[in-house]
């Protein structure tokens, strides 16, 4: 018989391929529970249970693998695989994992062995050979669990030599094969799972009998040693093989000095049996019959970095329900972009950072929805306190925030988001935001509390990508859209009627001179545009030009206006300072301002993408460049009829918050240019002109009423 | 019944033919019961412990230790620094010879694959959820899962998006566990018993048609051999 190379004709020392540990989750699940549950502080050992196999594909690793079912009684091993008894120390602190004796741990669980073969338990239940000992210490605010697993394993007195290594298809004959399968079966059925027991030749057949039937076999020198061989190496049989021989050694090595040792490895591979790669090891044992002490016993796992140390793991990611909160929250939106929208660019939307001025019903609702998209980083800004009519409209507070004069709102509301999603950069701050025409007053206290809030302010429009204007007075956006406009930052603005509301995204100004210059940004992209919309003078509704607007070009809140904003809280009833709408609006207004943003984000022009209009029906027909459609400039709906309108305005050359000399008086003079804003109620007419006119235009109104006069009948 | 989906009182006929099949080609499944409503207990089919090496780009534990010793310098990772340079507690010089791989090389890095069958009433159709673990117990990374697919896969699950791979809680063990989603399954088998002319009722085992088409891409092999079960009778 060909014996290839393997079979060296001089006898050496037999090697063993160790054993590793393989673990699931479930184990370390399981065993949180435990230490939760039931162990608490109590650390004394706990039986537990692992298996292996011997069936794994060639290349891989023999293991004792343990999951989610060790710590059940009895062993509930899957099928064809065998058990391993296991002793778990699990410690309450780090320090007590290390200074544990590990060698007097080891050298119990030897002894047990050694037990169990001298008393000859393992003659009739070997599975008692296989035994391991598992070191933890479970960290469970962190998730992290230190772990050293040892498999013992006794040592022969002298070495045992092999002086030949076969497969067994090498000895054997398809016939003696098959009849050792159909014998193996036979007990293994019987006793659910066999890993040890003899062979021996009878009529020429190979049979298969458990270790307790030894004293029933014939001539006892010709039986064969089986075991189950978890190894899959070509050369080497698996750590099993050790203690087994430290049995045979014990009990019979009168009869087996030199014996014969088939390492079963039985693999089924596309329906198809075989055990022809089982290794058959002729070896010399050393006899152990007069030894009274249980042997020196090895078997320490080595770490990943080949140390005889612990190992670690950090399973904070499937275990620490933030985490996985946080994970799912991004697996949902990432199945939207793999089913729905492949080119959605998610991590653009969940690295934006917003600024959210105003936390009132428009504020909880566009914050809701911004967290469903997954923006983690949230500044929340308002400068009141929740009172007992709030949490009913306002979707983040509880009646509790409302207790006890009121919980200041912006905090109050990053609380809750954070309570909703832990992984939120949630952040609020009680802020008042100076207002044009409310004048400050001349008191040092009050100036340098103005100062500082406008300070405030810059200083967070700089942190942020985009800037929310959902407060409840016009006035109180006047000073964010001009600090926004002149850091080019995205305006976001939602606002309400009673039935009615308006969103709209702020113009983008053209990049400052000497900026980093983004290529995808300025007006001359307009061409992609359906019409010429180079020209910014035409206002008239009738132009081509009105319905393409590229964003730099586009208006923002007060462009429409032709008053500045003034004290639009002054002469007010009550009901008319607290903006009474239709419950329903804010979340419509809410939800249009959050997907506008996203669109917006995702179109390859940011905030410089031109609009998209409903004028003639262009948003039914106009190709989308954002994968999540149009990107209009404003939305404007209107409840009672349920009915929408994507008009687009363009930037107006007077406007009090974006016109050219608002801008450059901001930059230049900086405070003291918004101070004057504040305190002189004309200012900012005067400076942008609109002062002159309005006295144009009635001087305009007469000379129209006169030339008009005669078909005013009508 | 409409098409390509399967009822729960087939799925269960289905899945104890395809038992009995394992059992004869000592395929390793394991035949389970939910034990919280055993009244009207469904059963769901596990096969634990599949051990694949893969070669994914793994971070390696290693590397996962230096990284949290780094970001948090607690005590854990420092005692675990100090029992490494103090090699060798847990036996003398010669077990670390004892111990080694007999030839030397460095131990193969695997990853388990547990695979559990369970029915989804919502969509009347079997969903394949499997656990991925390194050996020390750390989920695989959907990254890492990904890139466990084989590579003639990826394309198809591209393209096709006749199924896809993500997390959700095991509806009967609350664990979370990686699951091809449902949501294309009825269509997938519309199709592929189309393709075999065969119509849900008359097939005689759905699962093993449906488990042969989706569970390679997750490195769940099926013997021919229950393609038997397949065979008209």
């Amino acid at each position: 018989m060909a014996t290839s190379g393997q079979s060296a004709s001089q006898a050496k020392q037999l090697q063993f391929a160790p054993m590793n540990s393989a673990l699931d989750v479930g184990f370390w699940h399981r065993l949180s529970r435990k230490k939760l549950e039931e162990y608490k502080l109590d650390d004394s050992p706990k039986p537990i249970n692992g298996y292996y196999y011997n069936g794994d594909p060639d290349g891989l690793p023999s293991r004792t693998s343990l999951d989610f079912n060790s710590f059940d009684e009895p062993i509930q091993c899957p099928p064809h695989c065998f058990p391993s008894h296991g002793t778990l120390l699990n410690f309450n602190t780090m320090d007590a994992f290390k200074s544990c004796d590990k060698k007097a741990e080891l050298e119990k669980i030897a002894a047990l062995i050694w037990t169990d073969i001298t008393s000859g338990a393992a003659l009739k239940d070997p599975s008692l050979l296989s035994r391991f000992l598992l070191l933890t210490f479970a960290d469970l605010k962190k998730y992290h669990f230190v772990f050293w697993f040892a498999f013992p394993a006794l040592c022969s007195i002298d070495s045992i030599n092999v002086s030949k290594t076969q497969h067994l298809n090498q000895c054997f004959s398809e016939e003696q094969i098959q009849s050792l399968q159909e014998s193996y079966d036979a007990i293994a059925d019987q006793r659910k799972g066999l890993a040890y027991f003899l062979v021996q030749k009878q009529d020429d057949l190979l049979v298969v009998f458990p270790l307790s039937d030894w004293d029933l076999l014939p001539d006892k020198t010709q039986v064969m040693l089986g075991f189950c061989d978890p190894c899959t190496l070509d050369q080497y049989p698996g750590w099993p093989l050790r203690n087994f021989l430290a049995l045979a050694a014990y009990h019979w090595s009168d009869e087996l000095q030199n014996v014969q040792v088939l390492c079963l490895r039985d693999r089924t591979r596309e329906g198809v049996r075989t055990t022809d790669h089982s290794l058959v090891l002729d070896i010399h044992l050393p006899s152990m019959k007069e030894l009274h002490e249980c042997p020196k016993c090895v078997g320490w796992e080595k770490n990943q970095k080949n140390k005889m140390a612990p190992r670690k793991v950090d399973l904070s990611a499937s275990m620490d329900p933030t985490r996985l909160a946080e994970s799912s929250v991004d697996l949902n939106l990432k199945l939207m972009r793999w089913r729905l929208l492949p080119s959605l660019d998610l991590d653009k939307v969940a690295q934006t950072k917003c600024l959210l001025l105003g936390s009132g019903t428009l504020g909880c609702n566009v914050a809701r929805c911004l967290m469903g998209w997954g923006v983690r980083t949230i500044t929340l800004v308002d400068n009141s306190t929740v009172s007992y009519s709030n949490p009913v409209r306002q979707s983040l507070f509880e009646f509790e925030d409302s207790l006890e004069g009121g919980k200041p709102k912006a905090q109050a509301a990053a609380e809750r988001l954070k309570k909703i999603f832990p992984g939120m950069q949630a952040t609020g701050l009680s802020l008042s935001i100076p207002m044009p025409g409310h004048a400050v007053g001349s008191s040092e206290d009050v100036l340098k509390q103005t100062r500082e809030d406008v300070a405030k302010l810059e200083e967070l429009i700089d942190a942020h990508d985009v800037v929310f204007l959902l407060m409840d007075t016009r006035e109180s956006r006047w000073l964010p859209t001009v600090i926004g406009g002149s850091k080019r930052k995205l305006v976001m603005n939602a606002a309400l009627g009673f039935d009615t509301y308006m969103v709209v995204r702020h113009g983008m100004k053209p990049p400052k001179e000497g900026a980093v210059h983004d290529t995808a940004s300025t007006s001359d992209d307009g061409a992609a545009c359906s019409s010429a919309c180079d020209d910014p003078l035409p206002l008239s509704p009738k132009s081509p030009s009105f319905l393409c607007i590229p964003g730099d070009k586009l208006g923002c809140y007060f462009c429409n206006d032709v008053v500045a904003p003034g004290d639009s809280t002054k002469d007010r009833t009550l009901d008319q300072q607290c903006t009474v709408s239709r419950p329903g609006l804010s979340m419509v207004a809410a939800a249009l301002v959050v997907e506008l943003l996203v669109s917006l984000l995702q179109h390859p022009k940011g905030g410089y993408a031109p609009a998209d209009t409903s004028a003639k029906d262009d948003h039914l027909t106009t190709s989308l460049i954002s994968p999540l459609g149009l990107v209009p400039h404003q939305i404007r709906g209107f409840l009672s009829r349920y009915h929408s309108l994507l008009p687009s305005s363009m930037a107006f050359n007077m406007c009090t918050a974006c016109s050219p000399i608002v801008l450059e008086r901001y930059e230049t003079e900086g405070f003291e240019f918004l101070l004057r804003a504040f305190n002189e109620p004309h200012y900012l007419e005067d400076l942008t002109g609109l002062t002159k006119l309005h006295a144009d235009t009635e001087n305009c109104d007469v000379l129209d009423f006169s030339d008009d006069e005669s078909i005013t009948s009508q | 019944m409409a098409e390509g989906i399967l009822s729960a009182e087939e799925f269960a006929r289905n899945i104890l033919e395809f038992f009995q099949v394992s059992d004869l080609l000592k395929d390793g499944w394991e035949l389970r019961y939910e034990e919280k409503h055993a009244q009207q207990s469904c059963p769901y089919l596990v096969k634990r412990n599949v051990l694949r090496a893969l070669h994914i780009a793994d971070v390696g534990d290693a590397g996962r230790l230096d990284e949290h010793s780094r970001t948090e310098g607690a005590g854990m990772d420092a005692t675990l620094r100090n029992m490494e340079e103090e090699e060798g507690e847990g036996g003398d010089g010669d077990e670390d010879v004892d111990v080694a791989m007999p030839d030397g090389r460095a131990v193969v890095a695997a990853c388990r694959f547990d695979y559990h069958i369970v029915y989804n009433l919502s969509y009347s159709v079997p969903t394949l959820y499997f656990s991925a673990c390194h050996q020390d117990g750390k989920i695989l990374s959907l990254d890492e899962v990904w890139q466990s697919v084989p590579s003639h896969y990826q394309r198809r699950l591209q393209s096709e998006r006749w199924t896809f791979i993500t997390q959700q809680e095991h509806p009967i063990l609350g664990r979370p566990f990686y699951c091809l989603h449902p949501c294309h399954t009825a269509d997938l088998m519309t199709a592929v018993l189309k393709a075999t002319s065969q119509t849900s009722t008359s097939h005689s085992n759905y699962l093993v048609t449906w488990l042969s088409s989706v569970g390679p891409v997750v490195g769940l092999a099926l013997p021919l051999e229950y393609a038997k079960l397949c065979e008209k009778r």
